[in-house]
């Protein structure tokens, strides 16, 4: 579990002990996924943080983005069935598709509520149905609370579609109608959707007022804070060939996109949609990369909209073949873009999924940390005591929590305490030394590896002091 | 009289705390409930990068003696493994004399337990050995284990020099030698004099991944 999914469950743990959700606008994100997970985890029996388990939590977005796959058809007929088949390519097998589409955080849910909203839009403006408005802007209002960077995805569609009505010129209008009631309505929902949500559905009014203050916050949060990296990082992680494999998603992307975008350009009269997202595609990966703060799983947001364009491109070049050897021929091209898909997923998201060399590993958890939990395991069991305790020492000991939720009497010290008496000692390496020289002789320690760099420092009093009763922290 | 009183009380009381106490034990026992402090929440983790981590030690590497004439017999000698298809580099790099943390210098081994072993051609005394497993990284290596042998196979007349297995994963008995942080200088380990011609190595991943690494071993002995 990455730390973020252990922060996730924590929340969630919390939600299924009793408190009532708050949302906190400083470094949390919004309170739709753990709403949606909330009902998941609660049919599989569990009333607590220690009776999670990932698998249970990691099938909400990996629903979710088989979900994504069902949302391509909201965009029939402005792309064909064969596009859409073509694009569900890459959304269903490209490793950042499966690779985050197993973590539970926002980033997947964030992505299909775009793709409903875009969609759910779509097809009011070309209906002016008043049911379409509302359902875009339920989406709209769930998107708003699951992550603060929804405003910029809103505001990079905004632009796309300020763009697309200037290149295309193209009113799909019914004659005589008006949009105006129904995006009053649409709008009308959105709010009500993030007030509910944001608000706990009325239990924590003040959440309201939190989500806007969020917006300051988070905008000084893309200025980096440690996350800060270069402009072409998003480039480079999608294009670049690395430790682990041959990027073959982010190379078809790239290629059949490009023909893909010529394709949608010269029928923007005809049919804007693609040119639509292909700039929604190209706008939301130039704001990404213009702001500091980067982290690989942001990607999926223009990558999730480039597919379609993908999809397009493929198909074109499938066109080319002329006859009955058409549909062979592109079929063909199909079955070997997603071989090289699968190739490269099946090395990222199953061989390598927490090595350093992997571009979508970011500050992974490292594997050895099971190996902390089964020692912390046997160690509480094999001592004995009726409420052994685990006291974990530091400030940079995430995602432990989630590893030792199974422990009954675990506390978390930013420094070592004096008290109480406990059986294991967990502290992070910077504080190791402090640590060891303060519980005195008679204890040994052991290291363990919570992410790359970041290390653990396991004490615990050696077989021949055990019950000597010597201070413990 | 009243010795006669107190012993009786004495009696009495000691009777119904005996006959109560099975009771106590049985029914008033519960769980000691405790309210411990909970972890504060973090955002997304910043990746670390640290340029190289010294060894968690005040001023320089104590100097390790040898006798005078040593030299590293490991260099450009043969090396076999447990894992002949490294997933990166190949086993030349591992005596090749190159130092270098970075990438390209480095042989990758596979998942779990593995083994680097280096032919001397012929038995020599050693004094000691330095491995470079992994620098550019702070991480530990698991189970780490080096042996001796004029045994190609080491099934026999094995003198095992370092351990650092306490779980005993390597099947040689729990380890009693320190886990340690992988640092630029390496480690050296006390080969004491012992005559050898094969040097083995093992690991059974790190603190990073499952993987096994090894930059460089370099085995000092009298030629």
């Amino acid at each position: 579990m990455h730390t973020d999914e252990a922060v996730n469950a924590s929340i969630l743990g919390e939600m299924l002990e009793g408190r009532p959700y708050r949302y906190d606008p400083v470094d949390r994100h919004g309170p739709s996924l753990y709403y949606a997970t909330y009902p998941v985890v609660r049919a599989f029996g569990a009333h607590s943080l220690g009776d999670l388990e990932a698998w249970e939590l990691r099938l909400v977005p990996a629903v979710l983005g088989a979900g994504l796959l069902g949302a391509l058809l909201l965009f029939l007929p402005a792309f064909p069935p064969p596009t859409l088949l073509a694009s569900a390519l890459w959304l269903g097998v490209g490793a950042p598709f499966v690779y985050y589409g197993r973590y539970w955080i926002h980033e997947t849910l964030l992505v299909l509520l775009t793709f409903l909203l875009l969609g759910f839009s779509w097809r009011f403006s070309r209906t002016t149905r008043t049911g379409w408005a509302i359902a875009a802007g339920l989406a709209a209002g769930a998107l708003l609370a699951t992550k603060e960077t929804s405003v910029l995805t809103l505001s990079c569609a905004l632009g796309a579609l300020v763009l697309t009505r200037l290149l295309c010129r193209r009113d799909a209008r019914p004659p005589g109608t008006s949009i105006v009631p129904g995006v009053a309505l649409g709008i009308a929902a959105a709010v009500l959707a993030s007030a509910l949500l944001f608000s706990s559905f009325g239990q924590n009014p003040g959440g309201i007022g939190d989500a806007l203050a969020a917006l300051a916050y988070a905008t000084e949060r893309a200025g980096g804070q440690g996350h800060e990296k270069p402009p072409l990082t998003y480039l480079g992680w999608l294009l670049a060939p690395n430790l682990r494999s041959r990027p073959f998603c982010g190379w078809t992307l790239a290629a059949f996109g490009l023909v893909g975008a010529w394709c949608a350009w010269q029928r923007r009269r005809d049919e804007p949609l693609p040119m639509f997202m292909a700039l929604f595609a190209f706008i939301t990966l130039a704001a990404y990369s213009a702001i500091p703060y980067k982290t690989p799983w942001l990607l999926l947001n223009a990558l999730a909209p480039w597919a379609l364009i993908a999809g397009t491109g493929l198909n074109r070049v499938g066109a080319v073949f002329a006859g009955r050897s058409r549909v062979v021929l592109t079929l063909a091209l199909a079955a070997g873009v997603a071989g090289l898909l699968a190739s490269e997923t099946w090395r990222l998201c199953l061989v390598f999924p927490a090595d350093p060399g992997n571009p979508l590993a970011y500050s992974p958890t490292s594997p050895d940390i099971r190996r902390l939990e089964a020692r912390a395991e046997s160690l509480v069991s094999e001592r004995g005591a009726l409420a052994p305790i685990v006291a974990v020492v530091g400030a940079d000991i995430w995602p432990l929590p989630w590893y030792l939720r199974h422990c009954p009497n675990v506390g978390y010290w930013p420094e070592l305490p004096r008290s109480p008496e406990a059986t294991v000692v967990i502290s992070d390496a910077s504080q190791s030394e402090r640590v060891s020289r303060a519980l005195g002789p008679g204890w040994t320690s052991e290291i363990f590896g919570l992410r790359p760099e970041v290390l653990a420092v396991l004490f615990h009093r050696t077989a021949a002091d055990h019950g000597a009763g010597k201070r413990g922290p | 009289m009243t010795k006669a009183l107190l012993r009786a009380t004495f009696l009495a009381t000691a009777c119904v705390s005996l006959g109560m106490l099975p009771a106590a034990r049985a029914d008033d026992l519960v769980p000691l409930k405790l309210d411990l402090p909970r972890p504060m929440f973090v955002g997304t983790p910043v990746p670390v990068k640290l340029p190289n981590l010294e060894a968690p030690r005040a001023g320089r590497r104590p100097d390790f003696m040898v006798p005078k004439g040593v030299v590293n017999l490991a260099l450009n000698k043969k090396v076999t493994s447990s894992d002949m298809e490294p997933v990166l580099g190949d086993l030349t790099l591992i005596t090749d004399g190159e130092k270098a943390g970075d990438e390209g210098n480095y042989v990758e081994l596979g998942k779990g337990k593995q083994w680097v072993q280096i032919d001397l051609t012929k038995a020599y005394k050693l004094y000691a050995i330095v491995v470079w497993h992994f620098h550019s990284q702070a991480r530990a290596y698991k189970s780490v284990a080096v042996q001796v042998s004029n045994d190609p196979d080491f099934a026999t007349g094995v003198q095992t020099l370092f351990n650092s297995d306490d779980q005993n994963v390597l099947g040689f008995g729990a380890g009693q030698d320190p886990t340690y942080i992988e640092t630029y200088e390496g480690r050296i380990i006390d080969a004491k004099g012992d005559s050898a011609r094969y040097v083995r190595l093992y690991s059974a991943g790190n603190t990073t991944s499952e993987m096994n690494h090894y930059i460089e071993v370099e085995v000092y002995g009298l030629p």
